[in-house]
């Protein structure tokens, strides 16, 4: 069956043709003044976030160190690889933003680390995310939907611990390092951008093998441990949070309310994931700051479908909706809007 | 040829305002030293108005994918931007700001 997904099938020209790459999202109404406060640029939360999110990794990693044979060492390196590879990725996402700190090179190091933990090339993962900022949840166009329709069981399940994004990325990261893109890559990476991506795989490559290298001189898994594997063993609670951002919902609509869910979350959970269950407010406002994101939701929330109460009660959507898809790929969760809320011309 | 575009007060010192003129959108801005600029009001790099976005530090940021802007020059400052903005001539008379489109 031919995917209906891919970037360089029929479905991308079709959203063109149909409007819907042109279209103007809806956009709550909010006076200029206060969109400016709430976009203002400030270094100060995310220096303390990133030291205690960088001061947790090296005290976990020095800890399983330590303790590296023992059981004492599981928990230590829960802690070191969820740090890692879940909350590696709302770093990678912020940053690559650049809303996080007011100084430009704090994002862009955040933004480099956070792509090297998460094995995405920052370039190519740059305009994919620009272009899923464009064209979110369009068939065709968006090269981020995680759940199709019906959804690939398989896949997301072994992403759960990079079984399928792993192998994917060290083939992609050989690619590159060889000096080539994926013809899907080729449509939204521009021509003069293309050599950082080699540039940067190159880089990545050599530390790779000097990390495997290492853990067979010594005949220890450890080197692992600390670079590469917690892409697998602690990733799993990215595709926890990042699941309930648009999983069943509608496809081809210009409406961020419709397609996307903002979920209420544990200070814990909001710290891991740097406030990106405001998922809504970061599609609608992408300049806001993670920082500035719950500010926003109650700027706007009386324009908005009822945030969902937990991740549970998210998952309690989600999950049935994925299942139901997969008998029905024309079933999605459709959401209704408060009553006085701004309507939009395709909702 | 000249046009008024708006009044010296309509912009906030830092920030900028949209201006629609023959149904073509142009974007004014006010330094914080009270130097007005004008430029084309669209992003170069998709259709999103630039006066919903973020000036700081003699840049214009686009609301949508952050591509940013010298707003003196048009200068694009990389990626997502990679094609420079058009700028227009700027003179002030009595309280009024004349773009040269």
């Amino acid at each position: 069956m031919a995917n209906r997904y891919s970037l360089v099938g029929p479905e991308g020209p079709r959203a063109v043709e149909a409007g819907l790459t042109t279209g103007q999202w809806f956009r709550s109404e909010i006076p200029r003044k206060r969109m400016k406060e709430l976009m203002r640029r400030s270094d100060q939360p995310a220096l303390r976030d990133t030291a205690i999110w960088l001061g947790l990794l090296a005290l976990s990693g020095a800890l399983g160190f330590v303790f590296w044979g023992g059981w004492l060492a599981v928990p230590c390196f829960l802690v070191y690889g969820v740090l890692y590879g879940s909350a590696g990725d709302s770093r990678w996402h912020e940053a690559g933003h650049g809303t996080p700190f007011r100084t430009r090179w704090m994002s862009n190091v955040v933004y480099q680390l956070g792509s090297f933990m998460m094995m995405r090339d920052p370039t190519v993962f740059r305009w994919g995310h620009t272009r899923h900022h464009t064209d979110t949840l369009i068939v065709g166009r968006d090269p981020e939907i995680q759940v199709m329709r019906p959804a690939r069981l398989a896949k997301l399940l072994a992403n759960l611990f990079g079984l399928y994004d792993v192998p994917v990325a060290l083939v992609t990261l050989v690619r590159h390092s060889a000096g080539r893109l994926s013809a899907e890559e080729a449509t939204f990476v521009p021509e003069t951008e293309r050599f950082r991506v080699y540039r940067t795989a190159r880089i990545w490559l050599v530390i790779y093998l000097v990390a495997v290298g290492l853990s067979v001189a010594t005949g220890s898994i450890l080197p692992l441990m600390y670079i590469g594997g917690p892409r697998i063993y602690g990733t799993f609670m990215h595709i926890v949070y990042g699941l309930t951002q648009h999983a069943g919902m509608g496809e081809n609509v210009l409406d961020h309310r419709l397609n996307t869910r903002t979920v209420h979350m544990c200070l814990i959970n909001r710290f891991l994931y740097w406030n990106m269950n405001y998922h809504v407010e970061h599609h609608m406002f992408p300049m806001v700051p993670y920082h500035r994101l719950p500010e926003l939701h109650e700027e706007i929330r009386h324009d908005l479908a009822p945030a969902y109460p937990s991740m549970w009660a998210a998952y309690r959507e989600l999950v049935p909706a994925v299942l139901r898809q997969l008998k029905d790929p024309s079933y999605y969760v459709r959401r209704e809007l408060p009553a006085g809320a701004t309507p939009f011309q395709d909702a | 040829m000249w046009i008024p575009a708006c009044k010296l007060d309509d912009v906030d010192a830092d920030d900028v305002i949209g201006v629609r003129h023959d149904g073509v959108d142009y974007a004014v801005f006010r330094s914080p030293d009270d130097e007005y600029f004008a430029t084309a009001g669209h992003c170069t790099h998709e259709r999103e108005l630039l006066c919903d976005g973020l000036v700081m530090d003699g840049e214009i940021e686009c609301p949508k994918h952050m591509g940013r802007f010298s707003y003196a020059t048009g200068t694009a400052q990389g990626a997502p931007v990679l094609v420079d903005l058009r700028t227009y001539p700027v003179k002030i008379e009595d309280d009024t700001v004349y773009l040269d489109v």
